[in-house]
């Protein structure tokens, strides 16, 4: 996983124009998240292909990545055809209850995981193409907050360290746990590791923004109180 | 004086005062240490010192100037190795971070990589040059820190815990590094609780004691000074409570090895002579 993410989080590869670049992917990607019928999607996902051919951009990060979303979203989409109403095209029976899988939703859940599968090709294709940092500075050009460009880069920079943490601190704890630990347990550790996760990733954001202050000697933002 | 920070009060947000009035000073080939307890403001007095925390009250001089009025073009002649390395390391790989600086100093990408392979053979950096910073061990990491700090070669290093997690090697190689920055006219300031570090080291000692900064004066007078040690919450240097065991404490006791084998070989000779 942490790998995958530091594939993204490099510079650009070919001197491209990045608000034109950064803005075609925003406009593109959002496109496709809202579209509602197949061929869109299609459409979208083989011009990422397409783009990547013609720059030369390696496919393995992005096979990763699309591999990655593939999986979560089939795993967020599978009570779709279940729950939506409609035609059943089969059925279980699970302990006296009927459970119908619906045309409906099978159709709903193709095209949710056909619109999230593109829209994350399209997006990454370009982060490969012009770099995340090309993204960022491209967001900078769009007059986007200063604050909310800098909290992506920093994020990008430290989702590896902000994994390898949270490993480190599930460890920690389960270090300290002797007896079998019940689901509601574990739920509640796993709960307080995210909330104290968010606390430590702001603490380390605004120690990075100190250490990437003290090694900019450019810039023209003043020394902030804290 | 080159660096001056005078009558500083601190506090974070909400908490209490840290720093009350915390006045030091450090001149040109001069190595200056500040100790004091685990939370007393170590760190924060660097932070302030480097112009990245903004303090309360008074005000830090660089060459007699506000440093705050220099910012932020000073920041090139000042190093901040951090305590924390995981928070001083932001850069993709070990590359970028020893260019990082370079890059906003040099003109070329020539110049830039030319420095930045003699630092990495300087320090010995050519197996991890291309990892990324998290996936080192923390020694390395230090390492790396304090190497993208000396790349840009600043006139003022500010070093926090710099020997924290380093076998003897690297600790060798940090005082050699400190010894030739002090020959060439630099300022530096370490903040540590390694007392043989600092015995080896400094040759003027400040101690933190509730907000206000004490001492400065020569460091041995400070190591052999059990109140300031106290207050530090150290131990002496080990050489020192040895002699003192064996009652052999005078006013010239040598306070590290190389300073009682030094001792020891003059009387020696001098037996012979
Ligand atoms: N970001 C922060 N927000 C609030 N309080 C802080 C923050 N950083 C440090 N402190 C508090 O300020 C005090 C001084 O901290 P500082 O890190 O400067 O001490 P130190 O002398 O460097 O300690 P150590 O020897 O453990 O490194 C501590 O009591 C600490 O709890
Ligand atoms: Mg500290």
């Amino acid at each position: 996983m942490a790998e995958t993410i530091d594939s993204l989080n490099t510079e650009a590869r070919i001197p491209l124009n990045r608000p034109l670049v950064t803005a075609s992917a925003l406009i593109l990607t959002s496109a496709v998240a809202f579209s509602h019928d197949f061929e869109f999607p299609l459409l979208i996902l083989l011009l990422s292909i397409g783009i990547m051919i013609l720059t030369n951009t390696p496919f393995r990060p992005w096979m990763r990545i699309i591999t990655l979303t593939l999986a979560w979203v089939i795993l967020v989409s599978i009570p779709l055809p279940f729950i939506t109403p409609g035609e059943p095209v089969m059925s279980f029976t699970f302990n006296s209850m009927v459970l119908n899988i619906t045309e409906e939703g099978l159709h709903i859940m193709i095209i949710f995981i056909l619109r999230i599968v593109s829209a994350s090709s399209i997006f990454t294709a370009f982060v490969l193409i012009i770099g995340w940092r090309g993204i960022i500075r491209g967001l900078e050009f769009f007059r986007i907050p200063r604050e909310l460009t800098l909290l992506l880069k920093l994020s990008v920079i430290h989702i590896p360290l902000t994994i390898r943490e949270a490993a480190k601190m599930i460890s920690a704890r389960d270090a300290r746990i002797m007896k079998g630990i019940g689901v509601k347990k574990l739920w509640i550790t796993l709960a307080s590791v995210v909330g104290e996760l968010f606390l430590r990733s702001y603490e380390r954001a605004w120690r990075v923004d100190k250490a990437i202050k003290a090694r900019s000697f450019e810039s023209t933002d003043n020394f902030s109180r804290f | 004086m080159l660096l001056r920070v005078d009558n500083i009060g601190f506090e974070y947000p909400g908490g209490p005062e840290i720093l009350k009035e915390a006045t030091f000073n450090a001149d040109k080939g001069e190595i200056v240490a500040i100790i004091g307890p685990n939370g007393s403001g170590k760190t924060t007095l660097l932070m302030v010192a480097a112009g990245l925390l903004d303090p309360s009250k008074g005000i830090v001089y660089v060459e007699d100037k506000p440093l705050s009025e220099q910012l932020p073009k000073i920041r090139s002649r000042i190093g901040l190795v951090f305590q924390e390395p995981d928070d001083q390391l932001f850069n993709p790989t070990v590359y970028e971070e020893l260019a990082f600086a370079l890059r906003q100093l040099l003109n070329s990408v020539e110049e830039v990589d030319e420095k930045v392979r003699k630092i990495t053979k300087k320090f010995d950096l050519k197996e991890i040059i291309n990892k990324p910073p998290y996936k080192l061990s923390i020694g390395e990491k230090r390492i790396v820190a304090l190497a993208s700090v000396i790349a840009y070669d600043p006139d003022i290093l500010l070093l926090d815990e710099p020997t924290a997690n380093l076998s003897s090697g690297p600790i060798k190689m940090i005082e050699e590094i400190l010894q030739e920055a002090k020959k060439s006219g630099k300022v530096v300031v370490i903040a540590s609780h390694d007392v043989e570090f600092v015995a080896s080291v400094s040759d003027r000692i400040y101690v933190i004691d509730r907000g206000s900064i004490i001492g400065g004066i020569n460091a041995r007078s400070i190591l052999s000074d059990d109140s300031m040690l106290t207050i530090a919450d150290m131990n002496p240097p080990l050489v020192l409570q040895t002699l003192r065991e064996l009652g052999l404490e005078s006013e010239n006791t040598p306070m590290t090895i190389r300073e009682l084998s030094k001792k020891a070989c003059s009387e020696k000779t001098s037996k012979f002579t």
